[in-house]
């Protein structure tokens, strides 16, 4: 683990010996070190004493997770305490999950879906939190600085344009472009069919190309 | 010319993508290119998809909380109310919330961190001095018994190709008056004292390795990178041994490389690679980026090679992977 409190990214495995049960995929592969179903057994244990309530297992497992779910909560959120709050949470709802890991896809494949059905409820009610007390930005809350030059170069600052969008497209843009999830992950994620994700990817693409072109055709300019 | 759609689209999954740090193959960089030189009027649009591909990106500065903290916070939370669903966000605004959080954190992160390093604790018969404290490159104890041998300690993570108790087997075999750590309870409680190694001789015996780490991290917590040093490299020079002067070897060498003393990181983490221990990913990647702001590229791509050989998968291999892209 990264010990100065800035980043962690990875962290070795700190509890107690692990056996790996001997399972058919473990022998199928005639249990090659490196080979995917050993990795994945060893995760699985791993997970379980997490789910058991083993507390080197339940470190190991959200330091693992740690990185890929903030990066999840900073999409969605713009506010940092927010974003705080949301990976907090969808770290919590992995941990709780932990036993239900069957190891049949990789501890971030399983761990994903947990943590971007999460963020998106924290979001949806946050959504519905500013609505009821009308709360502004500009306020107290501190916000991601919008440093990156190329959003810069945009006529509007990027949340801007995606605050626009309904709320489905919006989600579909973000997990497609900001995180990188592909059609099929988006919909188990969103739990609707592929043609539904590959239809607001769509809107929601064209609608945010059509934003930007209008507000230079105009010469809009973002206020400083 | 009109860009057709599903070209257009394309073009913006590979300018996100290329954003999100992930590297493009040949021909996904062919097609961005192109597509660029055949429609100009694109860059107008392509602060909108590599915004998007970096919205995922750490926001730098104390603007949110660090990932101990969050660590520590979620594991305290979890550990407190396993079951019990919550919906309230756990740090919530207010300067009350704001404190307490803090407090917390700062808290949970010392019992944590000491949790994590307990297991390997067990320590070298010997202890030996360095001849100096101030210097990184001073002598480094190649044993460190307790820590799994180099590559167990390195293939018992994420990447695990070696089963976690063959390690185990190994140190016990490297230290036979030490149980093996899964053998020693008493060591995975929290606050635990440290072991003999752990213990100075003479007259400073109040301040034990463990003290001194804890110290050294409530001084980082708080901002006084300065003081952190000084403690780090008083347990360095006192405990030159122990798991904890181990650790703080790779913070000095974070700590020197954000200091911009990038030959002084470079001497902590190679003293840390000597030896073996589970914060190899940290010091390998700590040890990159010193070679690079050094400028011994072939150096660096040279560590680049050997980090990615053995983490594949770490959220820092697609950067390093364009960068090795980037001198060919």
């Amino acid at each position: 683990m990264a010990v100065t409190g800035e980043r962690i990214s990875h962290v070795e495995w700190p509890g107690p010996a692990i056996r790996v049960p001997q399972s058919p995929s473990t022998h199928a592969a005639a249990a090659p070190p490196s080979s995917r179903g050993n990795v994945i057994a060893l995760d699985r244990e791993r997970v379980r004493l997490a789910g058991e309530g083993e507390p080197k297992a339940q470190a190991w497992l959200v330091t693992r997770l740690l990185p890929r779910v903030r990066r999840i909560a900073r999409a969605f959120l713009k506010r940092n305490a927010d974003a705080d709050d949301a990976a907090q949470l969808a770290l919590l709802e992995i941990l709780r999950s932990a036993s239900t890991y069957r190891g049949e896809a990789s501890v971030e494949g399983w761990a994903k879906c947990i943590a971007v059905r999460a963020v998106l409820r924290f979001a949806q009610e946050e959504r519905r939190r500013d609505r009821l007390i009308d709360r502004n930005d500009s306020g107290e809350e501190e916000t991601a600085p919008s440093d990156d030059r190329a959003a810069e170069a945009l006529p509007r600052e990027l949340r801007a344009y995606l605050e626009e969008l309904p709320e489905a497209q919006r989600n579909a843009v973000l997990l497609h472009h900001a995180l990188g999830h592909s059609i099929d992950e988006i919909a188990e994620m969103t739990e609707v069919s592929p043609d539904t994700v590959k239809s607001r990817l769509r809107l929601g693409t064209a609608a945010l190309r059509k934003k930007v072109q209008q507000d230079i055709a105009i010469g809009r300019r973002r206020s400083r | 010319m009109k860009a057709s759609t599903s070209s257009e689209d394309r073009w913006a999954a590979i300018v996100a993508r290329e954003a999100r740090g992930e590297a493009l193959t040949r021909e996904e960089d062919d097609l961005r290119r192109r597509f660029e030189e055949e429609h100009p009027e694109a860059a107008d649009e392509r602060g909108l998809w590599e915004g998007l591909g970096r919205l995922g990106d750490p926001r730098g500065g104390e603007a949110e909380m660090s990932d101990e903290a969050m660590l520590a916070n979620v594991l305290a939370k979890h550990r407190s109310a396993p079951v019990r669903a919550r919906t309230k966000p756990l740090l919530r605004r207010g300067v009350a919330g704001a404190f307490a959080g803090l407090s917390l954190a700062a808290a949970l992160v010392l019992a944590v961190a000491a949790e994590l390093v307990g297991p390997f604790g067990s320590p070298p018969p010997e202890e030996k001095r360095p001849e100096s404290i101030e210097d990184p490159r001073g002598p480094e104890k190649k044993g460190f018994v307790g820590a799994p041998p180099v590559d167990a300690a390195e293939d018992a993570g994420v990447d695990a190709a070696v089963s976690v108790e063959e390690a185990v087997r190994e140190e016990a075999a490297a230290a036979p008056d030490v149980a093996p750590p899964s053998l020693r309870p008493e060591d995975s409680r929290r606050g635990e004292a440290p072991s003999k190694e752990g213990r100075p001789s003479g007259a400073h015996a109040a301040e034990s390795a463990d003290d001194l780490l804890k110290s050294a991290q409530v001084h980082l917590g708080e901002g006084r990178t300065a003081s952190a040093i000084e403690a780090y490299k008083r347990l360095l020079a006192r405990y030159p041994g122990s798991v904890e002067a181990r650790v703080a070897l790779v913070s000095l060498g974070q700590l020197s490389l954000g200091g911009g003393d990038a030959a002084g990181a470079l001497a902590y983490f190679d003293r840390y690679l000597a030896g073996s221990g589970p914060l190899g990913m940290e010091a390998r990647y700590g040890r990159i980026q010193a070679l690079r702001r050094l400028g011994r590229t072939g150096d660096e791509l040279a560590a680049i090679d050997d980090f990615l050989a053995r983490y594949p998968d770490s959220v820092h291999a697609p950067r390093l992977r364009a960068r090795q892209g980037a001198n060919p």
